[in-house]
């Protein structure tokens, strides 16, 4: 896999104040299989926290898909899905 | 340790409605309806059913209305005389922490427990090594005596398989001074005697079954009336929100403070003072000198360690010296600290000079509730700004920085110790400095490890923070 998944975590002051401040260190807390493959970022409010449809705050896109009240497992959990989506394989393996 | 889980986000959630609820135009209405509306009919339950977690939703939005579970007298009453009785409280009536007892899961008292995963070896070293015989074979397993086990984890240490687990019961465990325990039904409650009020408990319990009170209500209430509402910022507030502190302060006085001022000033008054006091006492023939800034360890000298009384430094806290110098120049002032503390309400309902006491967390739910985001704020600078010694005192380490640095040519006398957390054995740590010739003439306690940036009531991981912090300290 040649391109980064991109992770973009809101830091809104909705999504900061609900968990994302916990997550800022993300990056460092990564396992080292994602590294290489992972790219974190922050962005301002992503404009979904004021409908309850959307879920509950904190919001993060993974490669532009929306996932509501992320934590940093379910996260680091989403990437591993990709990755072995692109593979073919248990992310173990990768 | 990490305060972001999903029992604390629910935590969080019934700050943000209530604070909404108090914004409507119908509160009352909007207060009875949280726990419906968190845990609406058919939905998920995180309990056995939504009715259940509906009514610990109740005593959760009492205790962010200032209430504890013991308030209540009778089960009927519905949540709105609770949020009128806090609408007419003139000034805060209690900070005890309160426990949830429905919400307390009774963890097993802590112990040694042999899992499925034992094998029945022939080596036995559980029962080889345990030196009170408390490890029987039953069925071709171990199991341990829960008469005779005196809890020392050898046979954990000793098992092959690791067949062996310790069940801790983890708000007891965080306690610094044995203050929660266990009542007959196994459900924890808290000794508010010996209860120092640091909070540990409330952020540890897996279930959030531990809950502070919030004093949000009678600061939303102040704004509205349009009184003079001055906020202190704790200076751990670096990084507490996105953005600068300038435009944490511009979103402030959108909520409608009159004023803004960082407690990181009173921190540097506090440095000056402390730094000629220890010089005096020093010079007196005493031994060594604390600080006095963290309310939670005050409050544990007070009652657990008295023979530490004479050693605590007589200068105020940062807080009490900015509550100080605010209500001197302006008497119809009504002063909010903000911070990461629960220790610091105990220490505000004892001080004058500080009226209310918010947690970063109930800032960031009125926050939430009035729509502001504080990235969108334009920066506005601070009147006042402080010196890098006081916004240090944010991080373990930094009180003791900035004495040194404003001793300066005596700083070669300085020999300091920094107790970074408290915890039963740094507690008899301390006592032992009390009584025997320590290390130190200059003793730093801090109740949170990290000092204040990881405070129960902080809303960003303490490693950024603390990056964010010393950035700032190198333009301040
Ligand atoms: S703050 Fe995250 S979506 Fe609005």
């Amino acid at each position: 896999m040649d391109e980064l998944i991109d992770v973009e975590i809101c830091t809104g002051t909705t999504c900061f104040v609900m968990g994302a401040g916990h997550l800022l260190n993300l990056a460092e807390e990564l396992p080292a299989r994602l590294r290489p493959h992972v790219n974190i970022c922050g962005s301002h409010c992503l404009g979904v926290c004021g409908d309850p449809r959307n879920g509950r705050p904190p919001f993060a896109r993974v490669n532009r898909m929306l996932l509501s009240n992320v934590s940093a497992e379910s996260l680091i959990e989403a990437c591993d899905r990709i990755l072995i989506g692109s593979k073919g394989d248990r992310c173990d393996a990768v | 340790m990490r305060y972001d889980n999903q029992a604390n986000r629910i935590r969080k959630e019934v700050l943000v409605h209530v604070a909404e609820a108090f914004m409507s135009d119908n509160p009352e209405d909007a207060i009875d309806h949280i726990p419906i509306k968190i845990r609406p009919k058919g939905g998920a339950a995180s309990r056995c059913c939504v009715y259940k977690d509906r009514e610990v939703l109740k005593y959760r939005t009492m205790a962010a209305l200032g209430f504890g579970v013991e308030d209540e007298t009778d089960e009927l009453t519905p949540l709105r005389n609770y949020f009128n009785r806090a609408l007419k409280r003139e000034a805060v009536e209690s900070v005890a922490l309160t426990v949830i007892d429905i919400a307390c899961s009774a963890c097993l008292k802590s112990q040694y427990l042999v899992t499925n995963a034992c094998r029945g070896c022939l080596g036995r070293a559980c029962q080889t090594n345990c030196p009170k015989d408390a490890i029987e074979m039953i069925n071709g397993r171990a199991v341990i005596n829960p008469d005779k086990c005196v809890n020392c984890g050898l046979c954990m240490q000793a098992c092959p398989y690791n067949a062996v687990v310790r069940t801790p019961v983890p708000c007891e465990e965080i306690c610094p001074v044995k203050a929660v325990f266990k009542d007959e039904d196994g459900r924890e409650v808290i000794d508010h005697k010996k209860c120092i009020a640091c909070g540990q408990c409330a952020r540890a319990c897996p279930f959030a079954a531990i809950q502070d009170r919030s004093q949000m209500i009678d600061v939303l209430k102040m704004l509205k009336s349009g009184k003079k509402g001055i906020a202190l910022l704790a200076p751990s507030i670096v990084g507490q929100f996105p953005g600068d502190l300038g435009r944490i302060a511009a979103a402030l006085e959108q909520l409608g403070f009159t004023r803004i001022a960082e407690v990181a000033v009173g921190a540097d008054e506090t440095v000056r003072r402390e730094a000629a006091e220890w010089k005096e006492r020093i010079k007196a023939g005493a031994p060594f000198m604390t600080t006095s800034c963290c309310p939670a360890y005050v409050e544990a000298v007070n009652k657990h360690l008295p023979e530490l009384e004479k050693f605590i430094s007589h200068t105020p806290s940062p807080m009490a010296i900015s509550g100080r110098m605010i209500k001197e120049a302006d008497f119809e002032a009504v002063t909010v600290f903000i911070g990461p503390c629960i220790a610091k309400r105990t220490e505000a309902l004892n001080n004058p000079n500080i009226d209310y006491v918010l947690t970063f967390e109930e800032l960031g739910a009125i926050l939430i509730a009035a729509g502001i985001d504080v990235q969108e704020c334009e920066s506005k600078p601070f009147e006042h700004p402080a010196q890098a010694g006081g916004r240090g005192f944010a991080v373990s380490g930094g009180v003791t920085g900035a004495i040194r640095a404003q001793l300066a040519e005596e700083q070669a006398d300085l020999k300091p110790v920094c107790f970074n957390g408290l915890d039963s054995k740094s507690l008899m740590r301390l006592k032992a400095a009390a009584t025997r010739d320590g290390d130190g003439n200059f003793i730093e306690v801090m109740c949170c490890e990290g000092g204040c940036m990881s405070g129960p009531g902080v809303l960003c991981n303490p490693v950024v923070a603390g990056r964010k912090l010393a950035q700032l300290l190198e333009h301040s």
